[in-house]
């Protein structure tokens, strides 16, 4: 018993050196961690954050249009060689180093220390971090998958009022407007969405509302007044 | 000694390199993925070292217990960041082509409605045919280039507008071209020469206003 809690000290002394260099690390103020000389000279225990963080900026450009490349750029690269550096190759040898030299000496040196409480570092803050990370990614698909859903509800509405406002000019008396059913039309027999369509031939204007099971909270309405200069007019109903 | 010096200085020298190549070549998440497979190889040679002086079977065990874990971990959060930057690609482009989308209906299939209108409201007292309407109602705004000029002239910094009369079937059609949002098909050839970008084509004739997606 003794024995086992003799060999567990030296890993309890490496978990809490970790956890003050954790500490250390938080009390840095921003200003310093926001600096370039901050991201390319402190290694970073994940290195494809940084990379994820580069590839976001280049699809940014891409949807911007912005063609120049950030000036940080070149200097992030070095900064996460640094890190993979430190990460795969100084710290795990650091810990083998420091393994040999407290076998020699029977007793833990400072550099198994460093060594062990390094890579405990990097290993429990990889795997903490990517936890965190696989659950915020879960949440922004499922906000994403709304949004993709608003968006389909809002094409579909926008083509269907198209074929609505044809059909309103083609008639020969504004009276038979009443005739007038999303029912006929294609794009909604088809459709996953709900329509509901109000004729008005007093005022000659359409409403027309889509919404679905799929996001209850949401319902686009186009109020469509096919012989005025602004012909579509749309609203986005939130509901709590 | 001379051996663990060895290993820490190729260990350096050949995970930057495996990194910095592919990287400055413009492939940094390549180097990313090559860094790591040459961490494996590194880590085996780094455990065989230390394994050779090992005295404790318990050192052997733990050091192979947390290199795999931080062999395993890396692969798992390379590979899940690595997919999470594909997918933000992905988003931002379905978003830029939604944006695109929209106002190429607000401008363009809003503007031949208005038209189909006029020959609408205009074939109640004379006989004009559709390109006639189209040519009267756009004017000057149709350049001999074919090329559109719209309304909104901000929009011709991301959007070609380019239009096609047919008189064979009486057709007016309006091709966009938007300069920043990549589409289905890469291979697909738009009407202003580039390649793989997102296009509609939207035509006006006697039956009314269609309005396609052609990548």
């Amino acid at each position: 018993m003794k024995g086992k809690t003799n060999n567990l000290l030296p890993w309890i002394s490496s978990i809490l050196i970790a956890i003050i260099i954790i500490g250390a690390l938080t009390l840095i103020p921003d200003s310093v961690t926001h600096s370039n000389a901050y991201n390319v000279l402190v290694p970073n225990s994940f290195p494809s954050a940084q990379v994820l963080g580069l590839s976001v900026i280049e699809s940014i450009n891409e949807f911007s249009g912005e063609t120049e490349v950030p000036s940080y750029y070149k200097e992030s690269r070095i900064g996460i060689a640094v890190s993979i550096l430190f990460m795969f190759v100084i710290i795990p040898f650091l810990f083998v180093k420091g393994t040999l030299q407290s076998e020699k000496r029977e007793n833990p040196t400072a550099l198994w220390y460093v060594g062990s409480a390094l890579l405990l570092l990097v290993i429990s803050t990889s795997i903490i971090k990517g936890g965190i990370k696989m659950s915020v990614h879960q949440n922004t698909r499922d906000s994403a998958q709304i949004s993709r859903t608003y968006d389909l509800m809002r094409t579909e509405l926008t083509d269907v009022s198209f074929i609505v406002v044809e059909q309103v000019l083609e008639l020969n008396d504004i009276e038979e407007m009443s005739k007038i059913s999303t029912e006929n039309i294609p794009e909604v027999k088809k459709s996953d969405y709900q329509y509901r369509m109000v004729t008005n031939p007093q005022d000659t204007s359409v409403t027309i509302s889509i919404s679905s099971n799929q996001v209850s909270d949401f319902t686009a309405t186009t109020i469509i007044r096919p012989y005025s200069d602004q012909i579509f007019k749309y609203q986005r109903t939130y509901s709590k | 000694m001379k051996d663990e010096r060895k290993i820490l200085i190729g260990g350096i020298v050949s995970l930057a390199l495996l990194y910095l190549v592919p990287t400055y070549m413009g492939y940094i998440w390549i180097g990313l993925f090559s860094a790591l497979i040459g961490a494996g190889v590194y880590l085996v040679l780094l455990y065989k070292m230390g394994k050779k002086d090992y005295r404790e079977a318990s050192s052997e065990r733990t050091t192979i217990i947390l290199f795999s874990l931080l062999l395993i971990s890396s692969v798992v959060i390379f590979s899940f960041d690595y997919y999470q930057a594909d997918y933000q690609r992905d988003i931002l482009r379905e978003v830029r082509v939604t944006i695109d989308s929209s106002i190429i209906e607000a401008e363009v299939r809003s503007e031949l409605l208005e038209v189909y209108r006029e020959y609408m409201l205009a074939n109640q007292k004379s006989d004009r045919s559709v390109l006639e309407v189209a040519v009267d109602f756009f004017g000057d705004r149709l350049e001999d280039n074919n090329k559109l000029r719209v309304k909104t002239i901000e929009l011709e910094e991301d959007l070609n507008f380019s239009y096609k009369k047919d008189q064979a079937s009486d057709s007016f059609s309006i091709y966009v071209t938007a300069e920043l949002s990549k589409s289905r098909s890469k291979d697909f050839k738009n009407w202003d020469g580039s390649a793989g970008l997102f296009q509609t084509k939207t035509t006006l004739s006697s039956e009314g206003v269609s309005h396609e997606r052609q990548n």
